[in-house]
């Protein structure tokens, strides 16, 4: 569909010689806000980041970025029974804050299915945030995943392809995520792979998996080889792709939901703004704690394919 | 009481009697070369200054007291024609204007009558002379009636070529747009940068933007009414033109001499043909079919003094296909605007003129996409249905009285989905909704003396929206809990609203007048645009139980001067005007990853309110003739779930708006002219911050429409050039250059993020994407007659 957009924008650029200039903007005020990246999932610790955002137009350097981490919170994680632990910051590959060692990191609480937990964040100003997520009860129910090699329309590329059972009896919400494990740090987001289960209640469903670039902003400087490699959407044989398949809870589909349709569509003119409904509460605050039961399923895809 | 007395009462009301006896002519004003009725012309007996103009249809009723007097018709173009008429009878006169050849008077936008801005009751009103513009300068070659209309003050463009219009701060759907009484949906070709009229097939056009009388409803903003041509009653005649995309080809005659003709007139555009031998094999547009075009079919038949029907149509389809041999993608879209119309003219006595209208309008947008086994269908649309008949009563010179009834049939598509994905989803398929739409309306035009002229209507409006049509109720999660199944024909909800309307003028001298009118009025049909521009997959959808009609008042009052003989036309116009129920999308709607069975659920309504003021000057008269517009507005919108609750501008809102139209005939073959606008740029919502959730980088955005983009200016150029003109044959050369001064307009803002590998610096850089830099163009026009 993206594709089909832009060749339309392109199209039309094409038959009228469009031009594109750099301007500079008068902009209105930048908003200071605070972000909460945090979540647990069954067996695991929690992990929580907390961060300000950043002026759009200036050109930000990594010291820029990394200062934006805020190390100086107090973040505690509270399950049902009410045992708490402050957690501690610490490394995480899932996090761009996490690789420097600026994410907050559990090492008592683990996730349990099921089980409802609290946020609690204090930043160095003394203001307060707060959140619950719940790991629901049940973990996916995957029938197969395989890649399409007989269909004649592939090539060197193949998706992968996902058969799962939904539920009828719950409302199910779904998020996946996978890693090429000779590619990539961590697990990504599949690309539109967050949704709930209103079209396919109780039914077998069979879904593409297409893969996304960890991250949503151009890198320049890459060889065509490695930027293929990086930003491409489907597998190929000698990949060994390791699926993080999770139900989450609501809050998290509603925040995610129309974030990854912006992250696909990246600055598409053509399209309204979205919010995305944070379930943090406190002041000046975004982002979303959330509750996974996540399972884990490798693929290897063979050369002889 | 003697018997004295009683002779001298009887005498005395048989005088007065007498004296009051008054008598009627009436009849039609047509071309003497094409038969083509003429409106709006101005028809009246010099002596007393009473007079009237002509309707759609040309016809004309005065009734005056008996007496001889001078009998005139003026109008724009045509020689005068004038008669001594001893009026002791009621008489049928139908009379012959001829045009007048090489004409120095030409007038581009012209007023019904030389004086009319100043003397009619009605407000905001412009005529735009369909031949005249035709010198005007054109884009790739071809004029355009909206592009035109968007010059005149209080209507600004949508956008960088665009054929929407924003009328006085309202939204692109609260413009009536009618052809031959047909509703039309969609006014553009091409994304827009084309509009559906034809020249060619064009007489008449008006925009009423304010004080708009009660006989037109259903938008709150303004009324574009556009007449087919009828068809040459006297003789062949064939037309047509060449530009650099367009072809156009018409056709008109006699079916029967003076009693019945047609006219058949089409467009192609060809540029889908001329690239693709350019285009190398592995070209990415190699696949690319992309082309539209529209046709226009008119008869109509004079059954005699009192009877005369039209028939008439269009039909244009816009596809754009695209079939990629290295890839497994298709896509095919298309968009198609159908009207007809068929319309019976009675003229029950001289003073009594009825037309009776039976409509149709269709307007159908269609996806076709299809990657390995993976295909979708969309479909949306809207379809009416309509009956109407309007009574128009001419009392006397200083009354008219019009009753009507309409009544509109409404199917509406939204969103229509079908796909096949190799699994049975349940995707939820917006349902069709079906409506009534029922008006009734009164309207009297009188003058209380010779100063003060009265229009004064009401129109009482029903719109019901009916079965069939489930209603859902559903859980927190969105899950349908519960049905409420309404079978055809079965009311669900439905709204009602009295329409006041109100203009009033006072002349203070024969060239100086003060106006002010009010408007009250609904709109039941929104459509919602998803995108910061319009496009054809905007959708149309019904007041429901979600979604209140949209309410308007406007308030304008205007001064209106005219100096040298009525050569120069000045007027000031303020306004203030008021906007309930605006309907937009949620917040977090997308139509890519969210169906729904109930779209209008996904909408959000607020209000808002603009005012400003117009300024026009326009000369109509001489070898030089041209207007200068200026308009100075406001427009803001309130909506409890969008931004917060907290007012912003709206995406039209423009401070300043200019337009310049000058025409010069340095030769009575030739003409050149030129245009130039200037517009503050549209608002739109930008990205002021950005954060981190993952790795990706997440934008933060301005309130709405925080962010003012660039100004808007440009200068066209044109010479029309009469290379021969004889009574056989005509052809004519159209030079224009669009954009003279190649100035970069913003069509969009875009934002494009990047990182260093080398030092991880993230910067951000605005770009504004501009579409059309100077554009020189020719159009050969012919006429074989």
């Amino acid at each position: 569909m993206k594709k089909i957009l832009w060749s339309i924008v392109i199209i039309c650029l094409f038959l009228f010689w469009a031009c594109e200039t750099p301007i500079g903007m008068k902009l209105p005020g930048k908003k200071n806000t605070k972000v909460i990246e945090g979540w647990i999932e069954n067996d695991q610790y929690p992990v929580v980041v907390v961060s300000n955002s950043l002026s759009y137009y200036s050109t930000i350097g990594a010291e820029e970025v990394l200062a934006s981490a805020d190390k100086n919170a107090k973040v505690y994680i509270t399950d049902e029974d009410g045992n708490s632990e402050q957690l501690a910051l610490g490394f995480t590959t899932e996090h761009i804050f996490g690789i420097v060692g600026a994410a907050y990191v559990g090492k008592t609480i683990k996730g349990k299915a099921g089980k409802e937990y609290s946020l609690y964040v204090e930043d160095d100003s003394g203001q307060v945030f707060t959140a619950k997520a719940r790991i629901p009860q049940q973990p996916m129910l995957i029938d197969s995943l395989f890649f399409p090699v007989n269909t004649a329309v592939y090539d060197t590329f193949y998706p992968m392809r996902i058969i799962f059972q939904d539920r009828p009896e719950t409302y199910d919400c779904y998020r996946f995520f996978c890693k090429i494990t000779h590619l990539d740090i961590a697990y990504s987001p599949i690309r539109l792979g967050t949704f709930d289960d209103l079209t396919f209640n109780g039914k077998q469903i069979t879904y593409e998996i297409s893969r996304s670039p960890l991250s949503n902003f151009n890198i320049s400087g890459m060889t065509d080889s490695v930027r293929e490699d990086y930003s491409r959407s489907y597998f190929k044989p000698g990949d060994t792709i390791v699926l993080r398949a999770t139900l989450t809870d609501t809050a998290t589909l509603k925040y995610w939901f129309p974030l990854q349709t912006d992250i696909f569509l990246g600055s598409n003119p053509f399209l309204i703004t979205k919010h995305y409904p944070t379930n943090i509460e406190g002041e000046n605050v975004t982002g979303i704690f959330s509750g996974y039961h996540a399972r884990y399923d490798t693929l290897i895809f063979h050369k002889d394919n | 009481m003697s018997k004295r007395s009683v002779l001298s009462i009887l005498l005395l009301l048989c005088s007065t009697i007498l004296f009051a006896q008054k008598y009627t002519i009436s009849g039609y004003v047509k071309d003497s070369k094409s038969g083509e009725a003429i409106s709006g012309v101005n028809v009246y007996f010099v002596d007393i200054n009473k007079g009237t103009a002509t309707n759609t249809y040309g016809y004309y009723s005065i009734t005056v007291e008996s007496g001889e007097y001078l009998f005139k018709i003026q109008a724009v173009g045509y020689r005068s024609f004038q008669e001594n008429i001893n009026l002791n009878k009621s008489i049928r006169k139908d009379i012959e204007l001829t045009p007048i050849v090489y004409t120095k008077q030409e007038v581009v936008v012209s007023a019904t009558r030389s004086d009319d801005n100043v003397r009619a009751a009605a407000m905001g009103t412009q005529v735009v002379n369909v031949e005249a513009l035709k010198k005007m300068p054109s884009f790739f070659g071809e004029v355009d009636v909206i592009k035109t209309v968007q010059l005149m003050p209080g209507v600004q463009s949508a956008g960088e070529g665009s054929s929407g219009y924003h009328v006085r701060g309202g939204g692109l759907d609260q413009n009536l747009v009618l052809l031959d009484e047909a509703i039309i949906y969609n006014t553009g070709h091409l994304f827009g940068f084309f509009s559906i009229f034809n020249t060619d097939a064009i007489r008449s056009a008006e925009m009423i933007k304010s004080g708009m009388a009660a006989n037109y409803g259903g938008r709150l903003a303004s009324v574009l009414n556009v007449n087919m041509k009828e068809g040459n009653m006297k003789k062949y005649q064939v037309e047509g033109g060449i530009g650099l995309i367009f072809a156009r080809l018409t056709a008109q005659g006699p079916i029967v001499k003076d009693k019945a003709s047609f006219l058949v007139s089409a467009r192609r555009t060809y540029i889908d043909a001329l690239i693709q031998p350019f285009l190398k094999k592995d070209s990415p547009l190699k696949g690319l079919k992309f082309y539209f075009y529209d046709l226009n079919a008119k008869t109509n038949w004079i059954i005699n003094d009192k009877h005369r029907i039209f028939l008439s149509g269009y039909y244009g389809m816009d596809t754009y296909g695209f079939k990629s041999s290295e890839s497994a993608m298709n896509a095919h879209f298309t968009w198609r605007n159908a009207s007809a119309s068929f319309r019976w003219n009675y003229n029950i006595s001289s003073k009594l003129f009825l037309n009776t209208s039976v409509l149709f309008s269709d307007y159908d947008f269609g996806t076709d996409m299809s990657v390995d086994v993976y295909s979708m269908t969309i479909k949306s649309g809207i379809r009416d249905y309509s009956l109407k008949s309007d009574l128009t009563y001419m009392v006397n010179a200083n009354n008219t009285l019009k009753f009507g009834m309409s009544y509109i049939f409404h199917h509406f598509i939204p969103n229509s989905y079908a796909a096949e994905a190799g699994s049975d989803l349940d995707i939820p398929v917006s349902p069709n909704y079906f409506a009534h739409e029922v008006a009734g309306y009164a309207n009297e035009e009188v003058d209380l003396g010779d100063f003060i002229r009265l229009n004064v209507g009401l129109r009482a409006s029903y719109f019901a929206h009916v079965g069939k049509y489930v209603q859902y109720t559903a859980d927190q999660f969105g899950r349908v809990q519960d049905s409420v199944v309404y079978s055809m024909g079965k009311k669900v909800k439905d709204y009602w609203g009295l329409e006041p309307r109100l203009s009033l003028r006072f002349l203070i001298d024969k060239s100086l007048s003060i106006k002010a009118s009010y408007v009250h009025n609904y709109q039941y049909l929104h459509q919602v645009a998803l995108s910061s521009i319009s496009l054809p997959t905007d959708v149309w959808m019904p007041s429901s139980i979600a979604v209140k009609p949209m309410i308007g008042n406007q308030y304008s009052m205007g001064v209106y001067k005219n100096f040298k003989n009525n050569m120069i036309e000045c007027s000031v116009e303020a306004y203030y005007k008021t906007m309930k129920n605006v309907t937009e999308y949620r917040e977090g709607y997308s139509p890519l990853t969210q169906a729904s069975n109930s779209l209008d659920m996904q909408f959000t309504q607020g209000d808002g309110y603009s005012y400003g003021v117009e300024f026009l000057i326009n000369k109509t008269i001489g070898k030089f003739t041209g207007w200068i517009g200026y308009t100075l507005s406001w427009t803001k919108y309130t909506f409890p779930e969008l931004n917060g609750g907290k007012e912003f501008f709206a995406k039209n809102d423009r401070r300043h708006d200019v337009s310049i139209s000058l025409s010069y005939d340095i030769l009575p073959n030739l003409t050149a002219s030129v245009v130039w606008v200037y517009a503050t740029g549209n608002t739109m919502t930008v990205p002021v911050g950005f954060y981190f959730m993952g790795y990706n980088m997440v934008v933060q955005y301005s309130d709405k429409n925080a962010y003012r983009v660039p100004p808007y200016h440009r200068m066209d150029i044109a010479v029309n050039w009469i290379m021969k003109r004889t009574e056989r044959f005509e052809h004519v050369l159209n030079f224009s250059v669009y954009n003279v001064y190649n100035r970069k307009n913003p069509f969009f803002i875009s934002i494009s993020t990047r990182m260093e590998q080398s030092n991880m610096k993230i910067s951000n850089q605005a770009y504004q994407m501009s579409l059309f830099p100077i554009l020189p163009s020719i159009s050969y026009n012919f006429k074989f007659n």
